[in-house]
């Protein structure tokens, strides 16, 4: 008959009318829950991309003919593929050199920001002070250099890509 | 009457409209906390990024200076400056930059290089600023460059970021 509903469909369109802004509704908060967190997790990704591009600084400031295969293997470890690759073609050309010159320098982090941040990369920007002797300057010399450190994040760690003098 | 005698129990819809009212209603609060949340941490970015460009524009301004437009740049310098960095840099003015530029005819142009971000609260932001600065003088008129560091807090001061610290590192 016209006009009547049977019980089964006024459960159907019951639960149809409700069920459309329900899931909206859910959808939107799910997302916006996601998007939050990622915010959130802002902070803490800045700090520990600097923590690490300091690590990375003091390892490639604080250098000298006695340490500087040490050094730049920690560096490595620390470092993408394709830095590193880098990095192990010339660490032995570079430790040479460090010898012979009886060159060492001690770094200090005076500073240190962050200038871009995405998902994927950051770059870091750090003011170090190296304290440099060496033969022609065995009093030493105190130096102040500008570095931009490149990171990726592999895996949640924020690995070397690349380091390039400010000058 | 049905067969057994009993008038037939009216089946409630399941969910019932009670529950899936309290359920759209607990969704929408946390919705629009959320958003809101959303809302102001997209706003904190938004003035995060306002400071830093403040820091680079300022910055060049405060560093920046002509002796023979002096009381002109300080002016726009000060300007620049609040809380106690402006009487810091009255003092850096009267007592070491006024009497240096008069006497030597020093221009100095200082332009931001890199900004980096190290903390940033809802009124302060603290930043590391590459600066370059290009200095000549009368008796020097080829161009110096000398690079430097500096950790700049800017703070919000009615709407307007400034410069209330710069330490050179």
């Amino acid at each position: 008959m016209a006009g009547v509903t049977r019980p089964g469909e006024a459960r159907r369109d019951h639960v149809a009318g409700w069920s459309v802004p329900l899931g909206i509704l859910l959808v939107g908060t799910a997302l916006l829950v996601v998007h939050n967190f990622s915010v959130a997790q802002l902070g803490d990704r800045r700090a520990a991309a600097t923590s690490a591009a300091e690590k990375v600084a003091v390892d490639i400031s604080t250098i000298g003919g006695d340490n500087a295969e040490q050094r730049l293997q920690s560096l490595s470890d620390e470092s993408t593929s394709e830095f590193r690759r880098n990095l192990d073609q010339n660490s032995t050309t570079f430790a040479r050199i460090l010898r012979e010159g009886r060159v060492s320098a001690r770094a200090n982090v005076t500073g240190a920001g962050v200038e871009h941040l995405d998902g994927r990369a950051a770059s870091v920007l750090v003011a170090v002070s190296v304290m440099v002797v060496n033969s022609q300057r065995p009093t030493g010399e105190l130096m102040k250099i500008r570095l931009r450190i490149r990171l990726e994040d592999e895996r949640g760690r924020w690995l070397a890509a690349g380091v390039e003098a400010v000058p | 009457m049905t067969a057994g005698g009993l008038a037939p129990r009216a089946r409630r819809p399941f969910p019932s409209r009670p529950a899936l009212r309290t359920s759209a209603i607990a969704l929408t609060v946390c919705s629009a906390l959320l958003g809101w949340q959303a809302v102001s941490a997209a706003a904190a970015q938004r003035d995060t990024e306002a400071a830093l460009a403040a820091a680079r524009e300022r910055v060049g301004e405060v560093l920046s200076y002509r002796a023979h437009t002096l009381d002109a740049d300080q002016a726009r310098g000060r300007r620049a400056t609040t809380g106690e960095f402006t009487r810091e840099f009255d003092r850096m003015s009267t007592t070491v930059v006024e009497p240096t530029a008069r006497a030597q005819g020093t221009v100095t142009s200082a332009t931001v290089v890199r900004v980096g971000l190290i903390n940033a609260r809802p009124d302060q932001v603290e930043s590391l600023l590459f600066v370059d600065q290009t200095t000549t003088t009368a008796a020097s008129p080829a161009p110096q460059v000398s690079a430097a560091q500096l950790r700049v807090t800017m703070r919000k001061v009615n709407g307007v970021w400034l410069i209330a610290g710069l330490v050179p590192l």
